[in-house]
Formats: C-alpha cells, structure tokens, sequence
C-alpha cells in the first residue's frame, strides 16, 4: 500500500520562499490563500554566533486529520494513500474543517464559498511526478515520496534521522517530517 | 514577547463570525426554552393524574412559550444556511455520522418537528376542534422526543467548540458544561417571559384556564406557579454558571498552554475586559441575580430576563471570537508581513492581471 509522505530538511531551507511561490502559481491561489508559507520565529543567538532556521509548513495530511472526521458532508476526504482534500462539489462552506485543524493549513475564500487546501499536488502525484513545491526546491530541502516502500527516501530518511512533526501531541499523526536544524551542527 | 498566534486579520483566521456565534446562541436558547416548557409539561401531567385537569394544571399556559422556542430554533437555522459558503448545499450537513455539525442538524431538526406536533396536539386553537385533539399519547411521545432532542442540542452547543483540539481556550470539559447552565438560564427567562404573553391566550393557549379553586389549593395561580417556579430555577442556574465561567476564565489562565493563557488574560485584563466583566459578569450574571434576589417584581420580571438574554448573546460571541488557534512559532511575524486583502497599494496590482500566469 501506498502512503505517501514529506520529509522537511530544515538543514538545507534557505527560506528563500520558491515553494510558496511555486504553489500559488500550480494551484492558482486567490490574493489571500497561502498553502506552504515559509515561517521563521528570526535569528537566534549573539553576534557572532547567531542562526536562523526556517520551517516550510503546508497541510500535514495526517493519518488521523480532524477536519475529515468533523465535516458533515463527506467534502473533506482521505484517500488510500493518505492525501487529504477537499470535493468543491460536496463542500457547503460550513469551515468546521478550518476551525479543528490545528495546523491553521484550510482556507476559503468567500467568492468561491468552498474550501482550499493543499493536495500534495495529486493530479501530479497519480502521474508519477513530485509536488510542485519539491520539485522547485533548488535546495532539495522537501523530500516526497512512499512511506510504506521501505526503499524510498522518505523511508530511510525517516528510519536513519531523528526527526520531528508539528503539534505531535495531538495524536493526529501528521505524516510530514521535519529534520530540525539545530543550530548549524549537523546531526 | 510576541503573541505566538496568527493575528486575525489575515490568512481568514476568523473562520466564524456573528453568525454563528449567534446561531449557538439562539440553539441553545431554542433548546433551553422547549426543555424547560417540557418540564413544566409533564409536572403538569403528573397533577393530571392526580385528578387536576390539564386546562389548570402548569402545562397549561406553555403554548406561547414553546412556539418561540420553534421559532428562536428555525431563525438560528436560517443563520446557519446564511453563513455557509454554498447555502444551496445545506442538505449535506446531514451526511457523515462522525461530525458533530450532523447531530447538531439532526436535534436541531428534531427539536423543532416534535416541539411543533406537541404544540398541535395540546395548544392547537380551539375553535378550529381538530381531530387529533384526542392524540394525547402521541403528543406526550412528541414531548418526551423535544424534550430529549433540545436537551441534546444545549449540550450540542458546547460540545461543537470544545471538540476542538486546534483550539486550546475551547477544547476543555468546562465548555459544554458552561453552556448548557448558559442555555438553560436563557430558557428559564425566556420562557417566562412568553408567560407575559398569557393575556394573549386567545388561540395559543387552548387549555389555560384560570382556577379559583385551584389558586385557593395553590395559594397562587397556575400563571405565577409556574412563573416563580422558573425564576427560583434560574436563579440556582445564574450562580452555577457564575462559577463554572470564572472556573473556567481561572483555570485557563493558570494554564501551561501559552495560547488558552493568553485568551484567559485577554479576557481578565487584556482587550476585552471590559465585554467580559461588565458586559457579561456584571450585565449577563450579577444584575440578573441581584433582581431575583431583590424580590421586586419589575426587576425579576423585565429588567432581569433582557440582561440575562443579554449575557447569553455576549457569551457566545466572547467565545467564537476568541478563536485562537495553537500557534507555531514564527506564524504570527509572517502573517503580519502580508498585505491586507483590501491593501491599498498591492491589491490593485494583483487584481490587475487576475492571474500571474
């Protein structure tokens, strides 16, 4: 079975923002609609020895998403391979599915009266290519690919790194990783 | 120390506005209203069976009071359809048996059918001598299904916020307790003060009778049995929801959670302090008990049920508003570095070329 999955290396992130840009040109995104904006919490430490890290968020696809289990009208859907998205045809714009991710990852803009949300690029995906955000990655910090096939690098990145996911403690069980940088030293 | 939360003029964190905080409002004063008239009803129904008919016992003189429970239920409904995206797809809220929102639509509809078909049964007008005036076991089944489904729906309320993880001032066991104290006040005063309308019982209250016989057993009449009965209960209620709100508020506050402290501080002492202590605590909660415990009838009877209708409303909005989500350090320095939607200066340019293709 196919479970697909991202692996974040904030080592390599420049924060030069190619993917955000990349995304809302895919994805024709309305003015305000973000889906993997590139967050930094700014420089940390003391001249001379100072550091930024940045943290490209985008939805986590979780194995247990709360927005799939809260909408109403079966618009907010998981497939087996664990994309997460939304039918614009079934959705009826209630947001309930805005307010229960805790990633803040769902947005709607009211002309459109559905919500938008980020897909891992499906249509892509199914035709053997990489998100759109990978594949514009001049850094090859974001890293997709199967879970579940022991070969891929996603697996063995996951398998050999120590890695992190955002708001673990929820149990929702976010299935994109993130290699922390911490502080310049190389793990 | 920056507010580690996304500010909430942008990326649309406010994803529920007015009215939806009103739709939980009106839910559960819908709710809370049918609940208590089918308590009354069937304290009523037990004097019944004890030889005093119907027409003078306390299920009398609730007709009025559950048609604006319907009512408050039915304008909530429409503000729901009215804050959808795509208000043409409603039908789908009652899709997926996991979502909350399907329940909520389901007691809703549920409360508001079987409150109706009650009503017709034991309120109907007289005049009109209908044939399912004699239906009294199905208009009892119709009481006991509003009762149980408005009982669900006050919980409804409270239980729709607190479900959710994302949002840690919301995702505590104290919310659907506080709101349902909070739906059943608003009832208890409403309610009441549909009984104001009992002159009017021209077609809305069939069975309502007024009893010399029974005022004399009584003491009072039917009318202010039932009328201080309600006052007495929302009395109790105030304070209970007088101490599960400042529980919650403290609680909150002395939480290890940086974004449920930093709404408890900015309800204490922070922007809205001032809806929350007067506006609420004052306005909603202690001026309705002082005219309770006053014991003056214009205060008990007018000046208390507006404020206390009046701290329900606020309660709601206080709670939708303060919608903070968990945040993820660097958020908030982001989302303030992107221009407004209705940014002067950047928007014209995007909107210019529709697209940057």
């Amino acid at each position: 079975m196919t479970r697909y999955a991202m692996v974040i290396d904030q080592r390599r992130c420049i924060g030069c923002q190619s993917c955000t840009v990349a995304c809302r040109t895919w994805n024709e995104l309305p003015t305000d609609i973000i889906y993997n904006p590139v967050i930094s919490s700014g420089v940390v430490g003391k001249f001379p020895n100072v550091h930024l890290t940045y943290t490209p968020e985008l939805c986590m696809h979780c194995d247990n998403p709360p927005c799939v289990l809260c909408c109403p009208a079966k618009a907010s859907q998981q497939d087996n391979d664990g994309i997460v998205w939304v039918d614009p045809n079934k959705c009826m714009g209630c947001k309930v599915c805005a307010q229960s991710c805790p990633y803040g990852m769902r947005s709607m803009e009211k002309s459109e009266g559905y919500i938008r949300k980020c897909t891992f690029c499906k249509d892509r995906v199914r035709e053997g290519e990489q998100p759109y955000c990978v594949a514009t990655c001049h850094q090859k910090a974001r890293i997709f690919g199967d879970l579940d096939d022991p070969n891929s690098e996603v697996s063995k990145l996951v398998a050999k790194l120590k890695t992190e996911r955002i708001h673990e403690e929820l149990g929702t069980e976010p299935q994109v990783y993130y290699i922390p940088d911490l502080g310049g030293n190389d793990l | 120390m920056r507010n580690p939360v996304a500010p909430v003029n942008k990326m649309s964190t406010k994803f529920w506005t007015w009215p939806i905080a009103t739709y939980l409002f009106l839910g559960g004063l819908g709710g809370g209203t049918i609940f208590m008239a089918a308590i009354y009803f069937f304290i009523g129904l037990s004097y019944e069976a004890q030889g005093l008919p119907i027409e003078y016992g306390p299920a009398a003189p609730l007709g009025f009071g559950i048609i604006v429970g319907v009512v408050m239920l039915a304008l909530g409904c429409l503000l729901l359809i009215f804050e959808l995206g795509q208000p043409k797809l409603f039908t789908r809220a009652f899709i997926a048996k996991t979502a909350i929102i399907k329940w909520g639509a389901v007691l809703l509809s549920v409360a508001m059918i079987c409150a109706i078909l009650w009503w017709a049964v034991y309120y109907w007008p007289p005049e009109w001598n209908l044939f399912w005036y004699s239906w009294t076991g199905f208009g009892n089944l119709m009481a006991v299904l509003a009762m149980v489904a408005s009982m669900g729906l006050m919980i409804y309320t409270g239980i729709l916020l607190s479900s959710m993880k994302s949002r840690p001032f919301w995702n505590t066991p104290a919310v659907p307790i506080l709101f349902t104290i909070s739906a059943m006040s608003t009832g208890c005063v409403l309610l009441s003060l549909c009984l104001h309308g009992a002159p009017f019982d021209w077609w809305m209250f069939r069975t309502y009778q007024e009893s010399p016989l029974v005022e004399m057993m009584l003491g009072v009449s039917m009318y202010d049995y039932v009328y201080d009965g309600l006052h007495q209960l929302d009395t109790i209620l105030v304070i209970a929801e007088i101490i599960v709100l400042l529980l919650l508020v403290i609680m909150q506050y002395s939480s290890s959670n940086v974004t449920a402290k930093s709404v408890a501080r900015r309800w204490l002492a922070g922007e809205t302090k001032w809806i929350f202590w007067i506006g609420m605590v004052l306005i909603g909660l202690l001026v309705p008990l002082f005219c309770y415990l006053s014991g003056n009838e214009m205060l008990a009877g007018g000046l208390a049920p507006v404020c206390a209708l009046l701290g329900g409303l606020l309660l709601r909005f206080l709670f939708v508003y303060n919608n903070d989500r968990r945040g993820i350090p660097g958020e908030a320095k982001y989302y303030d570095r992107l221009p407004d939607k209705d940014d002067p200066i950047f928007n014209p340019y995007w909107e210019q070329n529709g697209s940057i293709y």
